[in-house]
């Protein structure tokens, strides 16, 4: 009985400590990995309306930039942005393949965009290009999960010609999946994307939707920032340091909110992961002891019929290795057949796509060796010492003892 | 077989002094068989404790078989335990969760013997018992009668040459006490020296020779009588 208490013991920390390090780990994995699906080092710039009175004008006044301003700030902030594009975007446009038809929502812009916000096309396809650009191109690159419900599959539909708004577009290449945690008009995998050229001989827009830029690598967002206000200020008449001007969205500050939660995170799931090992730890030295205790009597006999003190110590030390590993074992397979079939039972069963939300658990594997052998050699030492102390017994208080 | 020169033994519970055996003579020759006579606390466990290795003396010197135990390694009085010494409670000591042939299994075990040895001995030795039928069965499911002489086979497990048998009878009624008292007669018939507590004059009077004690120190019969 005593045995099997050992054993769960040992079994439900590693357990625990398994599924809470997986958890994390998988969680932190795919937030990382989320938080790079919008862009790296990118910052997101919408019209705004300014704040502050600059040379006589007054707050209040709408501030818009066209795709000419795009292009001179790309011309003139060459040391601090790496990439820049605007973004016309328009949302219920229908798209339909065959039969099949779907509304999506159409960003057109530059062939920099693509790389700037980690959208890479599947193999077989590619991105728009500055040819897609010059000849305004009925072309688009579509997201992957708008290619499913178009053609059912997102491989081999390069090529095929769709009908965005009754005219037709050559499908040239179709996303590759990412998980986007954020977003500023739906998920890229939802979206069509057509060069700017095209979209506007189509839409005739005046002034595109927002534009995106990436600072360069070592280059302060708000640095980048500053550059665009240089260039756009004196174009438009405000305050370079009137921050409503533009409504930006600098997605790094996120980036770095996710890094030190994380760093919180990870203390604190080590913390509970320590709390958990000392629990557990303590409950199998008690029952070991216990277990010990019980067996003064059979250690007695042992010694009276012959036994050498090292053979009752290994006897002790070969148990406890054997309930740990048992445990261990056990345990970890447990935690792992959770981690293995719960999401995609939950998937199945509730619609419900857990790792959208918590990420894939990862067996932290050094961890779990970690915990099984905090948990084992607490047993093994709980258990080693009061065997010895009545091994060291003469034989016949052991005997008498209980 | 067996000189005692001076052998105390004090008890330190606490404060208290409790001195259980005082200043014990005794010398036993090969193939005696002894039965061991006084009132409770008269220090005859104490003694046969002693002379089983499974306690020390605290003053004087024990000899078994010319060497002194006093001088030996926890491993080689382990050996003599093993090897030398067959010991049999009044209360059995059986390991509850074995079986028979697994109790006597046990000396065989720290001897180093190969398993087919083993299993070979304990039915040879179970069989003789009697128990040929109860290998495979657990002291709980045996009487009283039955699990001592389960004892008594693992007691001759490594074939000692001295069996010590702290009132082996104590628990058991007359008739099986009796059978097992015949059994220990067998044992001696075969050359073994044999040392046997016991409380029932009955019995000692029947044994070639009585060792009479009292307060922790050996009399003659005269005094326990008066």
């Amino acid at each position: 009985m005593r045995t099997i208490l050992t054993v769960v013991g040992i079994f439900w920390g590693t357990v625990s400590v398994v599924l809470l390090f997986s958890v994390g780990k998988g969680l932190e994995e795919m937030m990382l990995n989320n938080s790079k699906g919008l862009g790296d080092r990118i910052s997101i710039v919408w019209p705004g309306v300014t704040a502050k009175a600059w040379n006589g004008m007054p707050a209040g006044r709408r501030i818009r930039y066209t795709e000419a301003d795009v292009a001179e700030i790309k011309m003139r902030t060459t040391d601090k942005i790496s990439a820049i594009s605007p973004e016309y975007r328009s949302s219920d446009f229908n798209m339909k393949y065959n039969r099949n038809t779907a509304s999506a929502s159409i960003s057109g812009i530059w062939p920099e965009f693509g790389e700037m916000r980690s959208i890479l096309p599947q193999e077989g396809g590619r991105f728009l290009n500055q040819r897609d650009l010059d000849e305004k191109r009925r072309v688009v690159f579509l997201g992957d999960e708008i290619a499913e419900k178009l053609f059912g599959k997102t491989g081999d539909i390069v090529g095929e010609t769709i009908k965005i708004n009754k005219i037709p577009y050559l499908v040239i290449g179709v996303m590759q999946k990412k998980n986007q945690n954020s977003s500023y008009s739906g998920r890229d995998k939802n979206k069509g994307f057509i060069p700017s050229t095209t979209f506007n001989s189509i839409m005739s827009r005046r002034y595109p939707s927002n534009f995106v830029f990436q600072a360069k690598a070592g280059v302060e967002m708000k640095d980048a920032i500053n550059e665009v206000h240089r260039v756009l200020a004196p174009k438009y008449g405000y305050d370079p340091t009137d921050t409503r001007a533009l409504s930006i969205w600098d997605t790094t500050r996120q980036s770095k909110f996710w890094s030190d939660f994380f760093k919180v995170f990870r203390t604190f799931l080590v913390v509970i992961g320590c709390f958990t090992l000392i629990t557990g730890g303590i409950g199998v030295a008690n029952i070991m002891h216990v277990v010990v205790q019980e067996r003064t009597k059979e250690i007695g006999i042992k010694i009276a019929l012959g036994a050498h003190r090292s053979m009752i110590l290994m006897q002790f030390l070969t148990e406890g290795t054997l309930l740990t590993a048992l445990g261990g074992a056990l345990g970890f397979a447990l935690a792992y057949s959770l981690i293995t079939f719960v999401p995609p039972f939950l998937l199945q069963t509730l619609d419900f796509d857990l790792a959208e939300y918590i990420g894939t658990p990862n067996i932290d594997t050094f961890g779990t060796l970690l915990t099984v052998s905090i948990l084992g050699l607490t047993a093994m030492f709980a258990g080693y010492f009061p065997a010895k102390k009545a091994s060291n017994l003469q034989p016949v208080q052991a005997i008498k003892l209980f | 077989m067996i000189r005692m020169t001076n052998v105390s033994k004090v008890y330190n519970t606490g404060s208290i002094k409790f001195e259980a055996l005082r200043e014990v003579n005794i010398e036993i020759k090969e193939r005696e068989f002894c039965a061991v006579v006084g009132p409770s606390g008269s220090g005859k466990s104490t003694l046969m404790n002693i002379i089983g290795c499974l306690d020390d003396c605290t003053t004087g010197e024990y000899f078994l078989r010319g060497t002194s135990v006093a001088n030996m390694t926890q491993n080689q009085l382990a050996d003599v335990r093993n090897q030398t010494i067959g010991f049999v409670f009044q209360s059995f000591n059986l390991l509850p969760y074995a079986t028979a042939e697994e109790n006597v299994e046990v000396p065989l075990l720290f001897a180093g013997k190969s398993r087919k040895l083993r299993l070979e001995r304990c039915r040879h030795l179970l069989e003789r018992v009697g128990l040929a039928d109860k290998m495979k069965n657990r002291p709980t499911e045996m009487s009283g009668g039955e699990m001592q002489r389960v004892a008594i086979a693992r007691s001759l497990a490594n074939d000692p040459p001295l069996i010590l048998a702290d009132e082996p009878t104590g628990n058991l009624d007359t008739r099986t006490g009796g059978a097992i008292v015949d059994l220990f007669n067998e044992l001696h018939d075969e050359g073994r020296t044999i040392i046997m507590i016991t409380h029932d004059p009955n019995i000692a009077a029947k044994l070639p020779r009585q060792i009479y004690m009292q307060d922790g120190a050996l009399v003659d019969k005269l005094r326990i009588a008066s």
